[in-house]
């Protein structure tokens, strides 16, 4: 008879070694930011970074370059904002129906399009703004298209999902007894959703659409495509605008010395962002986390 | 009291029919994207405008005397204009690919016609039989025979077809296209061609032009000197003679996606050929991408579920996992870039472009794994370890393949991921639509072909084929993810 060998002869050593993959996610953020900061911290040392973030000339190329990235981050701003506007009460609507309202197969076609739909990459969504979305813009409002207004659209096409998936999971986790004595109480269904279900997943919600915010600041080629790349200060919501990402990518083809070290400047302020946004996240489901422990 | 019953009652409907709306709208958007990327991408029907006409003549006349033009059938074009013709003949055009989307090298020859004038102009090769044609006909595929009309007959014509010409075009005199009130005749849809032809037309206004009395022609002198003539004439002459040549607008429709688009090699960027050899380097960035990956991801997901003690270091993995998560493509983009291409000097190439995007994966590789992982029944590791066997060898012998369903479909939601990057790998991986020769060459993979035609603005009829392709792809992952998962739960209950 064969015998097999089932202890462990180099446990500990497997153990170092799994452990090693598992802080490599660790390894690689450090790393990112180490870089970033590292090639984009340098800037400052000839431009106030105070500067940077409040002028809205943006001129590399001069004899005496200037480097204010505030249109951009108005930019971002306000695609982010429209996109929010349109996908916050639709993607929340769509949750509600997907948790409470639907039932058999409905809800699993449904739930089956919304994965779909996360899983369509960011360059389809900016192709289809090019060849549709612009020239309904275009041909409702006027002008180019291209503009802030297309930009937030496909952005909100883009963190439905997100915003649709996270929502659902929060208005399902919220305890069944809840829900059983509104109703008890005479409470319609309705008025069992709007005043006691989506409160109590306020939270998670709120996780989801701050993770959407994360996810559209940082969308860079669909936005690229649709939004006119513009590097001036938007002032309505039919105008080009650029975003920090836009500007990234735009100028990262030929940018040389000081101007691509802006770049990474203009990195640095989206990271910091973005960092932010994460850790919110994060404090966010781990509060709904410690209240379900409770 | 019954008033604000009835006020509660109608915004509930509201709210209700908003709710609807949402969900319903969230499909529509669903169902509109892949409708019309699958129409526009399997079906086209675009305009161009052309100066040359497309009616066609056989003949070719040269000193006074007629020729016809063939060619083999499996030449993608059935015409050429008057204007490719003289290139091609004074050897300005050396291979269809130029003109067409075959490739082959252009030869001219010419039968039963020695030392006359059309040879001596352009350098063509005289044959003197007719067999001897079908032979370099069979040998070399981008042969051009040029023969007399006359001896149409004594050729057989197997496999071969003849060369269209086209090579009139429209001449109107010279108040027709002038800019009246900022507006001008600029083109001629090919409806309002034929009802100028069949004489249904007196006035340019008719078909949109400005209020002048048509008059038809037949020469192009004669309308050089008109004010609103109008005549179909030889393009060459209507040059000579300086007239305003009025384009014609063809609808073209038909087949976009044809098999050939993914099994032909991409030329002149993109403008004409397939997408095969840039769906070879993608799949080859797919591979790369999760060898370096899947042994991190799913190492990481093991040591998470079976290993780690809840502790700082946990919750410091878990923050370092979530936020690489969070992280934007382009900062992995510009992090790829100053890295692996510049400071370990791999260049832009498929390494660097498939390190970057594995970075990218890691993440969702460890998620879905260690749910994969955590599905499976304590009761198995309790089971075997009870048995007397290590915990590394149950993990590799009972675990792991227990959770092997759902850890692939998380490597297969990865791959759907990877398939759609497009951000990080224009500065890691570049541009280039050859096949990729090595691990450092640069190699252009589907979504950065979709952008580049689009961008650049090469041909949306190929954007939308290509994007036609990169859905199928993505469709076929996620129906393969979803049925994964749904094979999973047979492995008993969940924890």
């Amino acid at each position: 008879m064969k015998r097999i060998n089932t202890a462990d002869k180099h446990g500990k050593g497997i153990q170092v070694f799994l452990f090693l993959f598992a802080i490599t996610s660790v390894i690689i953020v450090l790393f990112i930011s180490f870089f970033i900061f590292y090639r984009g911290f340098p800037l400052f040392k000839n431009h106030s970074f105070i500067k940077f973030l409040t002028s809205s000339t943006w001129d590399p190329m001069a004899d005496k370059p200037e480097f204010g990235i505030l249109s951009f981050i108005a930019g971002s701003f306000y695609v982010t904002g429209v996109s929010l506007v349109i996908a916050i009460p639709m993607g929340i609507g769509t949750a509600v129906y997907l948790a409470e309202l639907s039932a058999g197969n409905t809800a699993v076609i449904l739930r089956r399009i919304v994965e779909l739909l996360a899983g369509i990459p960011s360059v389809i969504f900016g192709f289809i703004g090019v060849t549709v979305l612009s020239g309904i813009v275009r041909f409702f409002f006027g002008g180019t298209g291209f503009c802030i207004l297309t930009g937030g659209i496909v952005l909100s096409l883009m963190i439905l999902p997100t915003i649709i998936s996270i929502s659902e999971v929060s208005i399902r986790s919220v305890p069944s007894e809840l829900k059983e004595g509104s109703l008890a109480l005479g409470a319609t269904s309705l008025q069992t959703i709007f005043r006691v279900i989506i409160p109590a997943a306020r939270k998670g919600i709120t996780a989801g659409i701050i993770l959407s915010i994360g996810r559209a600041v940082g969308e860079t080629m669909a936005i690229l495509m649709v939004a006119g790349n513009a590097p001036v200060m938007p002032d309505s919501i039919l105008s080009m605008t650029r975003t920090m990402t836009m500007n990234i990518v735009t100028d990262m083809g030929y940018a040389e010395g000081e101007h691509m070290t802006s770049l990474f400047s203009t990195a640095i302020v989206l990271f910091v962002f973005i960092l932010i946004i994460n850790l919110s996240v994060n404090y966010f489901t781990h509060r709904i986390g410690n209240e379900k422990q409770q | 009291m019954k008033n604000s019953n009835k006020l509660k009652q109608t915004t509930d409907r509201i709210i209700l029919f908003f709710i609807y709306l949402s969900a319903f709208a969230t499909a529509l958007i669903l169902v509109s994207i892949i409708g019309y990327i699958t129409y526009r991408g399997l079906y086209r029907e675009s305009r161009i405008n052309k100066e040359i006409l497309e009616s066609r003549n056989i003949e070719y006349e040269f000193d006074n005397e007629k020729y016809i033009f063939l060619v083999n059938k499996t030449l993608k074009r059935n015409s050429l204009n008057i204007t490719e013709l003289d290139q091609i003949l004074e050897k300005g055009i050396k291979n269809w690919s130029s003109v067409s989307e075959t490739r082959a090298k252009i030869k001219i020859i010419s039968l039963f016609r020695k030392e006359k004038e059309i040879n001596r102009t352009y350098d063509i090769r005289n044959i003197s039989t007719a067999e001897e044609m079908i032979k370099i006909f069979k040998s070399e595929p981008g042969t051009i025979g040029i023969i007399p009309l006359s001896a149409r007959g004594k050729i057989n014509l197997k496999n071969l077809k003849i060369l269209y010409l086209d090579k009139n075009c429209v001449a109107a005199g010279y108040k027709v296209t002038e800019i009246i009130n900022n507006s001008r005749l600029a083109v001629l849809s090919e409806k309002d061609l034929v009802k100028i032809t069949n004489g249904e037309v007196s006035n340019w206004k008719e078909v949109k032009g400005h209020d002048i009395p048509l008059e038809m022609l037949s020469t192009a002198d004669q309308v050089a000197k008109s004010s609103g003539g109008f005549a179909v004439v030889d393009y060459r002459k209507a040059v000579e003679s300086g007239v305003s040549i009025i384009p014609v607008s063809y609808v073209r429709k038909g087949a976009n996606f044809t098999p050939g688009f993914l099994f032909d090699k991409p030329a002149k960027a993109g403008k004409a050929g397939g997408i095969s050899t840039i769906i070879i380097n993608t799949l080859f960035m797919i591979v790369l991408t999760l060898l370096f990956s899947v042994p991190v991801g799913v190492g990481a997901a093991v040591y998470l579920t079976e290993y780690a003690a809840a502790g700082k270091v946990l919750k410091i993995i878990r923050l370092g996992i979530e936020t690489l998560a969070g992280i934007p493509s382009i900062i992995f983009g510009l992090f790829g870039f100053i890295f692996f291409v510049d400071i370990l000097n791999m260049g832009i190439g498929l390494l660097s472009g498939s390190l970057t995007v594995a970075m990218m994966i890691i993440p969702v590789i460890i998620r879905t794994s260690e749910e994969a992982l955590r599905s499976v029944p304590l009761s198995y590791r309790e089971g075997s370890l009870a048995l007397g066997a290590g915990l590394w060898y149950t993990i590799r012998k009972i675990v792991l393949p227990a959770a092997k369903p759902g850890i692939l479909s998380g490597v297969i939601l990865s791959i759907g991921r990877a398939l759609g990057e497009t951000a990080a790998l224009v500065f890691t991986m570049g541009f280039d639509y050859r096949l990729a020769n090595g691990i450092k060459s640069s190699a252009r993979v589907l979504s950065v072909h979709l952008y580049q035609l689009v961008r650049e603005g090469i041909s949306f009829e190929r954007a939308f084929a290509t994007a036609f392709v990169l859905m199928c792809f993505i469709f076929i992952i996620n129906t393969a993810t979803i049925a994964l998962v749904s094979g999973k739960t047979k492995y008993g209950e969940k924890q």
